[in-house]
C-alpha cells in the first residue's frame, strides 16, 4: 500500500471540525507556530498496534483499523515534503483512529521550545529530552523532545498515559527497559473490577506495574503527618527539584488524578516555574483555563492547588518517582547529611543562599570534570550514581558535597569527597590508606553540573 | 568567596567532618527511623490512591 502524504496550511481541509477543534486545544501555541501540516496516512504506531490488539480489534467499529495518522508540523510554509529540515521542523503528534473526541490524540512528539512557555530573555528552560528520529520523504530528521501520550480512557487511563512517558523517554534516554501496553496490562493486578475497559489504578498498581518493568519506584506522601507550612511545600518543591535535576520526572498524584512535571523554567534570581505534562488536561485546565498537553505552572499556582486539595484529605497529594537500579541512599537521607554538613560544621548558613541536590553518573561527572582540567577524580573508584550537592553563595557556587548513592541508608559517612572553594577534602573511606593524602588543591572552584538540557 | 569563609574553610580536614558528623549520630538515626515510618504509611496508603484520571 502506497502511503499518502498530504501537505496543507490548514488542517479543517483534511479533518472535520470537532477533530479539529480537538486538536487546537490540546496542541496550544504549538499550532500557531506551525506553517505548513504534512498529514500522513496509514502510519504504523507501535503503542495504537498494541492498543488495538488488546482491545479495539475485538470491537465492532467498522472505521477503527490498525493504522494511525501522523502530522507532522513545520515551522515555514513549504509546498513539498522535500523541503522539511531539521530546523524547520517542529515534531508531529499521532491520531488514532477511534470515534471518541477526547482519545483522538495518542501521542505528541515536539521540540520544547521556548516561544511555548512565553519566556523573557532572561530566562532559562530545562526539560530533560531524548532522542526522537522520524523518515519521511527519504530523509531522516532527529530532534530531541520529551514524549507525550494522552489516555484513551479504555485500554489506558492517565496512569498508565503518565508510566508510558517515563517509561519511553528513560529507555530512549538511560537505555533501560522498552515499555509495552500489552505488559502495563499483565502487570495489573484486578484488585477492583476488570483491566480492560479501566477503572484506573492504585499508587500500588503503578509502583507494581513499573518495578515489574525493570523501573524501581518510590512513591512519598509529603503532607501527610505533616502539617502544610512553607517548610513543607519547600520540602515537597526541594524533592521534586532535586528529581528533575538528576533528569527524572515526577508523577504527581492529585486527587483522583496524575500529572508529569517534566521540568522547570529558571529566572535571574532563581526563580523557578515547572512545565508539566497533563494527559487528560483536567489539571492545567483548572488553574490555566486551556487543556494544552503541555504548560508552565507557576510555583504560587502549585502551591494553591496543593493546599486547596490537602486542606481536607492530606493523603491527596503524592509523588511517584522511578529511580535507577543502584540508587539506594535516599533524597531524605542527602538532604539531613547535607544540613548537618551546612550547619554543624560549617556554619554557613548565613552565607549559604541557595541548594540544589541532583543524582549523577559518576563517570559522565568524571569526564565533566577532566574537560574542564580537574582530574582529581579519575583514580577513585566511584560508585555507579553518586549526589552532588552544590551550595552557593551569592556570587556562585561555593562547594560540591559528593555522596554514595550505593550506600546504606542510615550511613552518615557516606560522603565521599568535598569541594570546597579550590580544594577537595576526600574521606579516607573511600580511598585506599596507603596512597591516602585528604586534601588537594585543584585551583579550581566546583562546577556546576547539569542532566539537563538549556533550551 | 566571602574572605573571613574562606579561612575557616583552609583549615578544615576530613577528621573534622568525620568528627562533626559522628557527633550527630543519634539525631540522625533518630532521622531515619522517622522517615522508615512515613515511608511504611505512604507505602499502605498508596493501596487506597486511585487515579482515573
Amino acid at each position: 500500500m502506497l502511503k499518502m502524504y498530504i501537505v496543507t496550511e490548514n488542517l479543517g481541509e483534511t479533518f472535520d471540525k470537532v477533530i479539529t477543534s480537538e486538536i487546537r486545544e490540546r496542541l496550544g501555541k504549538y499550532l500557531d507556530l506551525t506553517k505548513t501540516f504534512i498529514i500522513e496516512e496509514k502510519y504504523i504506531d507501535r503503542y495504537w498496534r498494541e492498543e488495538f490488539s488488546i482491545h479495539y480489534s475485538k470491537t465492532f467499529y467498522k472505521d477503527v483499523d490498525k493504522f494511525t495518522t501522523r502530522v507532522h508540523l513545520i515551522r515555514e510554509k513549504i509546498s513539498k515534503i522535500d523541503n522539511i529540515t531539521e530546523d524547520n521542523y517542529l515534531g508531529y503528534f499521532i491520531l488514532r483512529p477511534i470515534p471518541i473526541r477526547s482519545g483522538r490524540i495518542s501521542r505528541i512528539i515536539v521540540k520544547p521550545l521556548r516561544e511555548i512557555f512565553m519566556l523573557k530573555d532572561n530566562e532559562k528552560l530545562y526539560i530533560p529530552t531524548c532522542e526522537f528520529c522520524i523518515h519521511i520523504a527519504g530523509k531522516e530528521i532527529k530532534f530531541q523532545a520529551f514524549p507525550f501520550y494522552q489516555q484513551d480512557s479504555v485500554v489506558n487511563v492517565c496512569a498508565h498515559a503518565d508510566i508510558l512517558m517515563v517509561t519511553e523517554y528513560m529507555h530512549r534516554k538511560f537505555h533501560l527497559n522498552k515499555p509495552s501496553i500489552s505488559d502495563f496490562i499483565s502487570y495489573t493486578l484486578p484488585l477492583c473490577g476488570r483491566s480492560i475497559p479501566s477503572i484506573g489504578l492504585t499508587l500500588e498498581q503503578i509502583s507494581i506495574i513499573l518495578n515489574q518493568m525493570g523501573y524501581p519506584t518510590i512513591i512519598k506522601f509529603p503532607f501527610v503527618d505533616v502539617d502544610f507550612n512553607e517548610e513543607s511545600f519547600n520540602h515537597f518543591i526541594e524533592y521534586i527539584d532535586s528529581y528533575l535535576e538528576s533528569g527524572l520526572p515526577t508523577i504527581l498524584a492529585i486527587e483522583d488524578h496524575v500529572i508529569l512535571i517534566v521540568g522547570h523554567t529558571l529566572g535571574p534570581e532563581g526563580e523557578k516555574d515547572y512545565i508539566v505534562y497533563d494527559d487528560s488536561g483536567a489539571f492545567i485546565s483548572e488553574i490555566k483555563g486551556n487543556k494544552m498537553f503541555c504548560n508552565r505552572i507557576s510555583r504560587r499556582e502549585l502551591k494553591d492547588k496543593v493546599k486547596k486539595v490537602i486542606r481536607n484529605h492530606p493523603h491527596n497529594v503524592a509523588l511517584i518517582n522511578v529511580e535507577f537500579e543502584r540508587m539506594y541512599f535516599p533524597f531524605d537521607s542527602v538532604k539531613r547529611l547535607v544540613e548537618y554538613i551546612i550547619t554543624s560544621f560549617f556554619d554557613f548558613m548565613k552565607y549559604v543562599t541557595k541548594k540544589r541536590i541532583l543524582i549523577s553518573d559518576s563517570n559522565e561527572f568524571k569526564i565533566f570534570c577532566s574537560k574542564n582540567g580537574v582530574d582529581i577524580f579519575n583514580d577513585v573508584p566511584l560508585p555507579h550514581y553518586i549526589w552532588i550537592a552544590e551550595l552557593y553563595e551569592r556570587k556562585g557556587i561555593i562547594c560540591d558535597i559528593i555522596i554514595d548513592a550505593s550506600a546504606h541508608k542510615s550511613d552518615i559517612d557516606s560522603w565521599i569527597a568535598i569541594w570546597i572553594g579550590d580544594k577537595v577534602i576526600f574521606n579516607p573511606g573511600y580511598k585506599s590508606k596507603d596512597e591516602f593524602k585528604d586534601c588537594f588543591k585543584v585551583k579550581k572552584f566546583p562546577f556546576v553540573y547539569s542532566n539537563l538540557n538549556d533550551f | 568567596m566571602n574572605e573571613k569563609l574562606m579561612k575557616k574553610l583552609e583549615k578544615i580536614t576530613a577528621d573534622d567532618i568525620k568528627k562533626a558528623l559522628e557527633a550527630k549520630l543519634d539525631e540522625w538515626e533518630d532521622y531515619i527511623r522517622e522517615v522508615d515510618r512515613r515511608n511504611l504509611k505512604a507505602a499502605k496508603l498508596a493501596r487506597n490512591f486511585w487515579v482515573r484520571g
